[in-house]
């Protein structure tokens, strides 16, 4: 893995130079503020919502990892240094996990938006430190899945738009299956398991479930592998 | 021998763009490949850089299977793209140690190495100015320069000089002389007044097809050669 580091905080450093990042942290800060304090009409205040605003973590989530693994193969693609990427003796392997950890990496510096408002939501509602700290975690973790989803959409699409609409769709519906609608059919909630973010719901009441957690990086594996047998087609055309 | 292709084939839907090429590499050989656009010299470079699988055919680099092992050839051999973009953040000897770090050289051996490559590529102020601030012809010998960084037998050159104004082409030209010292160099390009410059030897590609494979010698006219080779396919430049 000696190629590793450098590939790492190459991508670390384009995230850091792209402007995309900081407006997508900007609309995530906004975001995350009206939806932890979201005002309460006449009284001019805010309501105190931090069971809420928990519950809206995943879609948040969704929305990041998929903008921030989309750009990971369709920059290397629309500049051509793909070629150089797949004529280069290093494994395409060690190439795809420095990546995608430095965009999750990325996206997590840009997540941590959402813990101000929610420690703010937190004190005004008196919620449970644990319940925080447990969807901190989780949510951690279902970002990686949807930065790795972002990337298998990039490497398997030609364009960083084409990759996010697909990623993120993916993701919000991956999301949405762990919370069905009232009387959906029952093939519903058994696709839910297979959603890296059922593990959320315990999450939000404090409990910590591995299963959940193993969910969740065992997408970003799947979808990493996904990313390089993408990437192997290219080779065939 | 350094390199053999035999039956190489390579399509693209119906359109053969490679067809039954079959050639032979002696150390010290430096071989042009032109030919009108679209004729298959991309193609025919990315397919021995290991960038696309064949369909059929055989390449043997330095005696073993360059298709079946493919990081090995890649250990041996560098494939410099037409549009090898570079990491703009940073300065020529930056980028280089970079590499260098991803190649697992560290401290004297990879400050060694970059010397050696900035040395041979003769790269001026694009060893410490910052990337973006550099003309073509110093980002051409960057690509060079990272390129050599793993010391390859083989170098692949896919249109080097595309793009250089006269004396960048001259510069370019004394470059690739010396490098031919020590290695075999394969380069594609539509400039004959460069093959005819640098090479010892020419592969002429009409519709994937090699229709003229020869030495070249002083006497020799490359221009007479190619209109010759051109005007009985039926083909122009």
């Amino acid at each position: 893995m000696k190629a590793f580091s450098p590939i790492f905080a190459r991508e670390l450093s384009g995230f850091a130079r792209s402007p995309l990042a900081y407006l997508i942290a900007a609309m995530l800060a906004l975001a995350a503020g009206v939806l932890a304090l979201p005002p309460a009409g006449d009284s001019g205040g805010v309501l105190r919502d931090a069971t809420g605003y928990l519950r809206s973590w995943p879609w948040l989530m969704a929305g990041l990892g998929s903008a921030f693994g989309a750009r990971l193969w369709a920059r290397e693609l629309r500049t051509g240094s793909l070629l150089r990427i797949l004529s280069e003796p290093t494994p395409l392997w060690h190439v795809a996990s420095a990546k995608i950890a430095a965009a999750w990496l990325a996206a997590l510096c840009v997540a941590s938006v959402v813990v101000a408002p929610a420690m703010s939501a937190m004190v005004i509602d008196r919620l449970d430190g644990g319940r925080l700290f447990a969807s901190a975690v989780s949510a951690a973790c279902l970002l990686g899945a949807f930065t790795a989803l972002g990337a298998a959409a990039s490497a398997a699409t030609r364009d960083e738009a084409s990759a996010f609409v697909l990623a993120v769709a993916a993701a919000l519906g991956l999301v949405a299956l762990t919370d069905p609608p009232f009387g959906a059919p029952a093939w519903m909630e058994e696709l839910a398991l297979l959603s890296p973010a059922i593990g959320f719901a315990a999450a939000r009441q404090g409990v910590l479930e591995i299963a959940g957690l193993f969910q969740s990086l065992g997408m970003l594996l799947v979808s990493g592998v996904l990313s390089i047998i993408a990437l192997e087609a290219r080779r065939a055309g | 021998m350094i390199l053999s292709v035999t039956g190489l084939r390579r399509s693209f839907g119906r359109n053969i763009a490679v067809d039954d090429a079959q050639f032979q590499l002696e150390p010290g050989e430096v071989v042009g490949i032109t030919g009108p656009s679209g004729s298959g010299k991309s193609t025919l470079l990315k397919l021995l850089a290991g960038v696309l699988e064949p369909d059929f055919g055989e390449i043997r680099l330095l005696g073993f299977d360059a298709i079946s092992a493919r990081r090995q050839a890649q250990e041996r051999m560098a494939f410099v793209p037409f549009s090898a973009p570079l990491s703009e953040d940073a300065t020529g000897e930056k980028m280089l140690r970079r590499v260098a770090r991803a190649r697992g050289l560290s401290g004297a051996e990879a400050r060694h190495a970059v010397l050696q490559a900035a040395k041979a590529t003769q790269l001026d102020e694009g060893f410490s100015k910052p990337i973006e601030l550099l003309g073509r012809g110093q980002r051409r010998r960057l690509a060079l320069a990272v390129a050599l960084m793993h010391e390859p037998v083989l170098l692949l050159l896919d249109e080097i000089d595309q793009g250089l104004d006269h004396h960048e082409r001259q510069g370019m030209r004394a470059v690739l002389t010396d490098l031919a010292q020590d290695r075999a160099i394969v380069m594609a390009s539509r400039w004959l007044e460069e093959i005819e410059a640098v090479c010892n030897r020419v592969l002429v590609l009409y519709r994937g097809r090699i229709v003229e494979d020869r030495r070249l010698t002083p006497e020799m006219s490359l221009i007479t050669l190619y209109q010759e080779a051109m005007t009985l396919r039926g083909g122009r430049r």
